[in-house]
């Protein structure tokens, strides 16, 4: 018998997965400052949960919480078209303080800071997985297509396009490739799976309210990409194994109770600035930025 | 990064390790331990709520010599840091699973809705001493509240501004966090059912400091009392912010009007202000007692003390029913729901048939900068 | 072949294409020359659709490509060797020239689906070509880790391998070592022998004098002299261009 604090942890583990190896297709092999992606996944949550609280089959709210967060990825990356790269980042930025406001203040969709409570496990041709085991299992086979799919695409030739455009967008373009074109479908997929993870999200804890989705939640995905390696999928599935797991050990270490919250922070922390001390590119990074 | 600087990096980190892990190993081993589990913020801007509810849990353990039925009392905390639901859930997963603790209490509304199906799923008790949602009160059999819903308050202002106050046209100002919407959502309908109008409604982002906007919109309609749902200081910021603007209104607060904060914030500007408090009169000796108390075993003033009062009536809730039933969370339960008028210093406490508890609301106002009770 | 019609550039109050017209005839190699701040390769980007011109028209091969996009202008066939290396430093030598020869590679679901192989052919293309120039070794290198000389080298061999009508190349022996300068003039000389039409800026005079069929001189973004090399190396009016310089 698996310990369920173990299985709850894997299913962590697997929801970062999605949202570390998509976030790293648009920043890592494409260069783009995508600090969207967790409105995106806010989306993808949002979207889910008022779907399956309607009533609506998983395969359809699952795919609309990614269609739904794809969309909006496209939209953010129409105005790089004609203003410089700098402004992505701006955007998305700008994006995710826009949508977090929207699922806190358009109480009548998202209920605000109430939240959506009862959102029901997925069911799947008769089958409830309402036991976390099963879940588990669901969850790393979406984990395992969606890093199958993003693999294939960064292995291909249009991988490479998006290296090439993150290198040195100008030589793409007077090489003939559409660059434009190139970091709109870079960034919708990259949104379309975050969106994924939300829905994974929702329909696991159950409850969702806005501050799961602040600015905040981020960073340690944004760590996760970078202690991983810039373009490295192998270094980004060891860096969310690492970082989602290291918190853990920490409980068990008995801090006096006055200090145990900062007192955790603080060496985990400290283990992250140890990492990058000894691997300043990550553990498989090669890329360098210039 | 320098050589030196590599090594001392190590060193702390070392150090730090291997002192916790020997702090750790040097506590009771667990023979039988009554293992109690707490979530709550310990870090991140909610940690002032997160440390009273502690600080009172902590206070309760201590009065019995953190011993219960002959065996050893421990609490075991775990932080939810901003009462993050991810963070809850892995912390319930890991007390419950791990630590084979029957007993959580657990702060925040958010939180306890994310924890309440593993509490369910497992059959462990959760009792939360500082959630406000309504909708807890749904959130399962083995789920308890000891603080005041916002269901009950809200519904409760709503009658007795009409019925008592006599105050027929309001305006409504609150933070527009899970604790005003929801006490809103419960004010406006009690409120117009007794036949009274809400003239303006206006919500302000939680933390704000500026409410000058909202406050000119609710002058242009000169409402007879303005129902201010706010949180620490805001209260008296709001209040002072009106005798600017030269508001002639009554100032009716919610549940955290009542606090020192508000009073500093305030100043001047409260004095005569109605607020709703779960009756925590701080003239009665035990709640002075229990200010003392923090303040001896803290070195600091309770930040927040209806949290404090609140997780100090849970804890000892909880203890008396292990005493009375065991370490059982069937035994609790039955005990817990079987709770009538229990003089807690947070009030008088009654469980419902949900969980909920049931306290009397009392009206205070501010004299001369002191909570007295108001006289109709 | 390439036509530029008084073609203006201003920066603010620099004029740094002045009416500027001249025209680049098929399957030769001309040479733009001039001094530091002439403006040529202002005009190199205005043809590549990297800077958008105040005035003026060019003209490739009949179609008017002014206002074109630089993938567009590429697509029509002209290719482009810049005077800094532009290559993808975080890909290998392979990897940067399969990029030059198709955009095969920016089909989403062609690649997806594993629709767009890497051929045959396109293997060996790429191995002939270095070998062409001794870097067989270096097929899957980083470009980061070439030398300066073989970074241009690789750089001008993608610049060939991207389809195309016409060359432009910026300064292709700048900085290089005299051997590599030797490879990559009997390159161009190869590729005029193949009736390719190259337009190329260099500032080493004998390189350019001895590679050319015409020579364009610009000083002050305007076109000061035009006609055969042996015109130009005795001109006096290039030579006080050169002078003041």
């Amino acid at each position: 018998m698996i310990s369920a604090y173990f299985i709850h942890l894997l299913i962590l583990i697997g929801i970062y997965l999605i949202l570390a190896i998509s976030l790293q297709l648009s920043v890592g092999f494409t260069g783009l400052l995508n600090l969207g992606h967790i409105a995106f996944y806010c989306v993808g949550a949002y979207a889910s949960a008022l779907l399956a609280l309607n009533g609506f089959p998983f395969w359809i709210y699952f795919l609309a919480a990614g269609f739904l967060a794809m969309i909006f990825g496209f939209l953010l990356s129409i105005p790089t078209k004609k203003l410089k790269g700098d402004y992505l980042a701006l955007a998305t930025l700008g994006f995710s303080f826009v949508i977090y406001a929207v699922a806190l203040n358009w109480t009548g969709l998202t209920r605000g800071p109430l939240g959506l409570p009862g959102i029901p496990r997925p069911t799947l041709f008769g089958f409830t997985f309402s036991d976390n085991v099963s879940f588990l299992i669901l969850t790393f086979i979406i984990v395992l297509i969606s890093y199958l799919i993003i693999k294939k695409i960064t292995i291909s030739p249009f991988g490479k396009v998006l290296e090439a455009t993150r290198d040195d967008e100008l030589a793409t373009r007077v090489l003939g490739k559409n660059t434009f074109k190139m970091k709109s479908i870079s960034l919708a997929t990259s949104a379309f799976f975050a969106g994924l993870a939300g829905s994974l999200y929702a329909s696991y804890i159950t409850f969702i309210d806005p501050s799961s989705f602040t600015l905040l939640q981020l960073i340690p995905v944004l760590c996760i990409v970078i202690i991983g390696g810039l373009a490295s999928l192998k270094g980004t599935i060891i860096a969310t194994i690492i970082l989602v797991l290291l918190p853990e050990p920490l409980r068990f270490i008995g801090f006096p109770s006055s200090i145990v919250g900062p007192a955790r922070q603080i060496i985990y922390g400290l283990i992250l600035l140890l990492i990058l001390v000894y691997r300043p590119k990550g553990f498989y990074g090669k890329v360098e930025l210039e | 990064m320098t050589k030196t600087a590599k090594t001392i990096l190590w060193v702390v980190i070392i150090v730090i390790v291997i002192g916790a892990i020997w702090y750790g190993l040097t506590r009771k081993p667990a023979e039988e331990v009554i293992k109690i589990g707490v979530i709550t913020p310990l870090s991140s801007d909610m940690v002032n709520w997160g440390e009273s509810m502690k600080g009172g849990i902590e206070i309760a353990v201590d009065e019995r010599n953190s011993i219960i039925n002959g065996k050893p009392i421990q609490l075991i905390f775990e932080d939810n840091k901003a009462c993050d639901s991810k963070e809850t859930v892995t912390a319930m997963r890991k007390l419950i699973d791990i630590d084979k603790v029957k007993v959580t209490l657990v702060g925040c509304s958010g939180a306890t809705m994310s924890a309440a199906p593993i509490a369910e799923e497992n059959q462990v008790i959760l009792l939360t001493p500082m959630a406000s949602a309504g909708q807890i009160s749904q959130a399962g059999d083995f789920v308890f509240r000891t603080s005041i819903s916002d269901t009950a308050m809200g519904k409760f202002l709503g009658k007795y501004l009409i019925e008592k106050l006599n105050f027929k046209k309001i305006a409504v100002l609150y933070a527009n966090n899970d604790y005003g919407v929801g006490f809103f959502n419960n004010l406006k309908p009690s409120f117009e059912n007794s036949g009274g109008e809400i003239l303006q409604a206006e919500e302000y982002i939680f933390g704000a400091t500026d409410f000058r906007t909202n406050l000119t919109k609710i002058k242009a309609k000169s409402p007879e009392a303005l129902v201010v749902i706010s949180y620490g200081q805001e209260g008296g910021l709001i209040a002072k912010q009106i005798k600017e603007l030269d508001i002639d209104v009554q100032i009716i607060g919610g549940d955290n009007f009542g606090t020192q904060e508000v009073v500093e914030a305030g100043g001047e500007a409260v004095e005569g202000a109605i607020f709703t408090t779960p009756a925590l009169d701080e003239t009665k000796p035990e709640v002075i007692e229990l200010k003392e108390k923090f303040q001896n075993k803290y070195g600091k003033e309770p930040p927040v003390l209806i949290s404090v009062a609140d997780g100090y009536d849970a804890a000892n809730l909880l203890l008396d029913a292990i005493e009375e039933k065991g370490y059982n969370p069937f035994g609790i339960k039955d005990y817990l729901y079987s709770i009538k008028d229990y003089p807690g210093i947070s009030g008088v406490i009654t469980i419902d048939e949900n969980g909920d508890a049931v306290k009397p609301v009392s009206i205070q106002t501010i004299k001369n900068g002191q909570f007295v009770p108001y006289e109709e | 072949m390439l036509e530029i019609k008084n073609l203006k550039k201003y920066f603010g109050g620099v004029k740094a294409v002045d009416n500027c017209s001249f025209e680049v005839k098929p399957k030769t190699i001309t040479a733009l020359i001039g001094p530091n701040g002439a403006g040529k390769s202002t005009v190199f980007n205005l043809v590549s659709g990297i800077l958008k011109a105040d005035s003026g028209k060019i003209i490739f091969s009949g179609a008017d490509i002014t206002k074109a996009k630089p993938e567009k202008i590429s697509n029509l066939g002209i290719s482009r060797l810049f005077q800094q290396t532009k290559l993808f430093n975080n890909l290998t030598v392979k990897e940067n020239l399969l990029l030059a020869l198709d955009n095969e590679d920016t089909k989403f679901w062609k690649n997806l689906f594993s629709l767009n192989k890497l051929s045959k052919e396109k293997e060996t293309k790429i191995k002939e070509m270095l070998n062409l120039i001794g870097m067989e070794k270096f097929e899957s290198t980083l470009t980061r880790d070439l030398s300066y000389g073989q970074k241009r080298l690789i750089e001008l061999l993608r610049t060939i391998l991207n389809p195309h009508k016409f060359l432009m190349v910026d300064e292709p022996v700048a900085g290089v070592n005299p051997k590599l300068r030797e490879v990559i003039a009997k390159i161009l000389e190869k590729l005029k022998n193949q009736g390719e039409t190259i337009l190329l800026i260099e500032h080493d005079m004998n390189f350019t004098l001895n590679v050319a069929d015409w020579v364009i001189v610009m000083e002050k973004g305007k076109v000061i002299a035009q006609g055969k090399p042996e015109e130009i190396r005795n001109n006096p009016r290039v030579l006080e261009a050169y002078l003041g310089e």
